[in-house]
């Protein structure tokens, strides 16, 4: 292994002063008003992709750009690291699975394998590289959306995915809650239906006359439409698919809902989880183990995780 | 007071048992290793398990949970005299929400009774659950939340992890956690990805919220075969390469296909040196484009025939022969044991010409039918164990085998498990650094180490339980 880049994050964790890891800052995290000792940040560079393998070996600093060309060589790409700004390893950290998670599934689900510096300064690795395995406790799960506080992440194994032959938005008014149900049953997987109470958003994928077909059967007026985008400043928050429709007609126009998936879009910070003791004893734990002197990344505000 | 009596007083009657034929069917799992039952439980609540797991831990008494005990790597054999917590009562479909596709269930529900259902929900294609083992008839949502299970069909829509929302989770102190949301997208730390897959021994899982799928408008399945395996597995490699991933494709090698049909009678090619079974699924024109493409790049590599299923019976004759295929092994031999390695795809061919080779040299026959698309390798080694030295002979075969495929780039299983089976050869994989994370981890979960303990951790690792040796004890 390469272990070129590592040294000083190695050194800087065994100096025994506290670390912050970052990357371009692109991202927003829970944060303290603690300030580490000490920035570093993590190495770049594609190291492996492997297009038959539908794999790619990458450095956790590597640009979210830099990626999404090697892979788009290919027609592949990372599901939840194939738009944006950002590093790999940020957007990992961060573990948002983006607009497509109602058909692409969860970004906690691409990473195979992680390496990782751990509080002593060991070089740590969880999983494997191939596209399944049950070989011991999948701590890659555990990593991603850890927020870089259980160890410092430098490189990854990530799924990639063939891109669709095509990919297409529209739009459509619909301000009912029983149509966006119809919506959600009519439909054949759509990548994501999004919803604010007076418009649906609804993107489809795969072949173009599939896609036609689907939407010349639909009884909505749909128009083409290019992706939405979420306003910068709006934070996500999860809630139970079952009241997405209830929370979007109170907020209608002041909520983007991701249906089906739960996830609610909302300007100002998003309100923290119902905390159950039992969850914080196993999380306090974790953090005992993996970061028992808060010297990795204290600046992030553990109690949100 | 006994732990028998303890456990009896907050259980309905007949809910314990330690007679001795019962202690004995449930010291063990499908695998061969053979464990010591303490009692066997048969709870019907959350509030139950919760009772049994307190008793457990005011005795000091480790405890393993079980469904239908299909696992084969031996996690749920009970060691130490444990207590065998069968979830098999608590098999009620709780919730169905079709239309964001979930589902909340008891552990013991059967995968199939899942499927069955939820297929008539209010949804224009029908739900099923993805996650498909062979043994989907009769293993169980919590089994295969344990395990991780996976199945022909998961290559398109990923293992069990991926179609499970949230756990309700009892600890071994006997607290109840909710591990995950309905809504799964929430910042922090993804507990209940960690806890899916952990064998048993981060706790019980007593509910499960599962993501539901829906049913392909349309199916092709389609048999291609070779003269030679490798060009099978270049087959594989082609397939994935041109931006196809088929909802399943599976290999047979010749002396699979020759037991099958020896079987069930489809009208295989009992000539050809293996068999690719392929199925693309989804809407049409995207179903009929991949199928004309995957049969093109299978002539390309040498396919004699491409056989496309002309209607569902010749579909599921087709599919029948994948998944009786370990049925129709008794033909040749009265006794098999089953791997489970992956390798990377490319690796396929030189991995399957050891395989062969090291079967021969140890006097088994070996047989191959396997999740090509995902390199998951299932060599079965069949033999008969009356014969004498044969198991030494199966054992250290299989072992080989590991080794092989580890060397290769792959890992020791892919959907069956370490539990007793692998945990020595974790190190083939894992060093002390990697080892002790996941030790930590386990500690975290399980802080006084009595859920299903000595699986998955080699031996000297599950040293580390000795870390929380409780107070005035000796070590």
């Amino acid at each position: 292994m390469d272990l070129s880049g590592l040294d000083p994050i190695i050194e800087a964790i065994r100096s025994g002063v506290s670390v912050g890891v970052r990357g371009t800052r692109s991202r927003t995290v829970p944060i303290t008003g603690v300030q580490p000792d000490t920035w570093v940040g993590a190495p770049v560079g594609v190291i492996d992709f492997q297009p038959d393998e539908m794999t790619v070996r990458v450095r956790a600093g590597t640009s979210i750009a830099e990626l999404s060309s090697e892979l788009g060589t290919r027609g592949q790409f990372v599901h939840g690291i194939d738009s944006g700004v950002g590093t790999v390893g940020g957007a990992l950290a961060c573990g948002r699975s983006g607009l497509h998670r109602l058909g692409r599934g969860s970004i906690r689900d691409v990473a195979l394998e992680v390496r990782l510096i751990d509080h002593r300064g060991n070089l740590v690795k969880a999983g494997g590289p191939t596209v399944k395995n049950v070989s011991g406790f999948d701590l890659c799960r555990l990593f991603v959306g850890s927020f870089g506080v259980l160890g410092f992440a430098h490189e990854f194994v990530l799924r990639t995915r063939p891109r669709p032959l095509a990919e297409c938005w529209f739009v459509a008014p619909v301000s009912e809650a029983e149509e966006v149900a119809r919506i959600q049953r009519g439909f054949y997987r759509p990548s994501s239906i999004l919803w604010d109470g007076r418009e649906v958003h609804l993107c489809l994928t795969g072949h173009p006359s599939d896609i036609d077909a689907q939407i010349a059967g639909s009884r909505f007026s749909w128009q083409p439409v290019g992706a939405p985008e979420v306003p910068t400043d709006w934070r996500q928050g999860t809630v139970r698919p079952a009241d997405v429709a209830s929370i979007v007609e109170r907020e209608a126009g002041r909520v983007i809902a991701q249906v089906g998936t739960g996830t609610i879009h909302r300007p100002g910070p998003s309100a923290r989880r119902e905390e159950q003791p039992e969850r914080r004893g196993i999380v306090h734990r974790l953090l005992a183990e993996f970061n028992p002197r808060r010297l990795l990344n204290p600046h992030v505000d553990t109690e949100s995780l | 007071m006994t732990l028998i009596h303890d456990l009896t007083a907050g259980l309905p009657a007949g809910a314990v048992t330690i007679d001795r034929v019962d202690t004995m069917l449930y010291a063990h799992d499908a695998s061969d290793f053979v464990g010591r039952t303490g009692a066997v439980c048969f709870p019907e609540t959350t509030e139950q398990v919760c009772h049994v797991v307190r008793t457990c831990a005011k005795h000091d008494v480790p405890f393993v949970a079980r469904g239908s005990g299909t696992g084969l790597a031996g996690g749920a054999t009970p060691l130490d005299g444990a207590v065998v917590i069968v979830l098999t009562r608590m098999n009620r479909i709780l919730e169905i929400d079709p239309i964001n596709r979930m589902a909340w269930v008891e552990p013991g529900v059967l995968n199939l009774d899942l499927t069955r259902g939820v297929e008539q929900s209010d949804d224009l294609f029908g739900l099923h659950f993805a996650p498909d083992p062979s043994s989907q008839q009769s293993c169980t949502i919590g089994g295969n939340v344990a395990n991780n299970s996976g199945g022909p069909h998961c290559l398109a829509d990923g293992v069990t992890s991926a179609h499970v929302l949230a756990c309700e989770v009892v600890l071994s102190d006997g607290s109840i956690v909710l591990l995950g949301s309905e809504g799964s997208e929430d910042d922090g730390l993804d507990l209940r990805g960690a806890f899916v897959g952990s064998e048993g021994m981060f706790g019980i899982a007593t509910k499960i919220c599962v993501r539901l799928t829906q049913n392909p408008p349309h199916v092709r399945t389609m048999l291609l075969d070779f003269e030679s395996v490798r060009a099978g597995a270049d087959t594989v490699g082609a397939i994935i390469a041109a931006g196809i991933v088929p909802a399943a494709l599976e290999m047979m090698d010749k002396l699979c296909l020759q037991a099958v049909e020896a079987y069930i009678h489809a009208g295989l090619p009992v000539d050809a040196a293996a068999v690719l079974l392929v199925e693309v699924t989804g809407l049409p024109h995207q179903v009929e484009a991949e199928a004309d493409l995957i049969a093109r790049i299978g002539r390309e590599k040498g396919a004699r025939h491409v056989r496309v299923a002309q209607d569902e019976a010749e579909r599921a004759l087709l599919w029948k022969g994948r998944k009786t295929a370990f049925g129709a092994i008794a033909r040749i031999k009265p006794n098999y044991y089953l791997h489970d390695t992956v390798v990377p795809r490319g690796a396929l061919p030189e991995v399957l010409d050891r395989i062969y080779e090291i079967a021969r040299r140890h006097e088994l026959l070996v047989l191959n039918v396997f999740h090509a698309g995902d390199g998951n390798l299932h060599p079965l080694l069949v033999f008969d164990r009356r014969e004498p030295g044969v198991l030494d002979r199966v054992h250290a075969a299989g072992e080989e085998i590991v080794r092989v495929s580890v060397e290769a780039g792959g890992v020791l299983s892919g959907e069956h498990g370490i539990g007793l089976e692998k945990k020595d050869f974790m190190p083939l994989l894992f060093d002390d650094h990697d080892l002790s994370a996941q030790i930590a981890v386990r500690h975290a979960f399980d802080p006084i180490g009595l859920a299903n303990p000595r699986k998955v951790l080699p031996s000297p690792a599950a040293c580390g339980d000795l870390r929380h040796v409780p107070e005035g004890a000796w070590i």
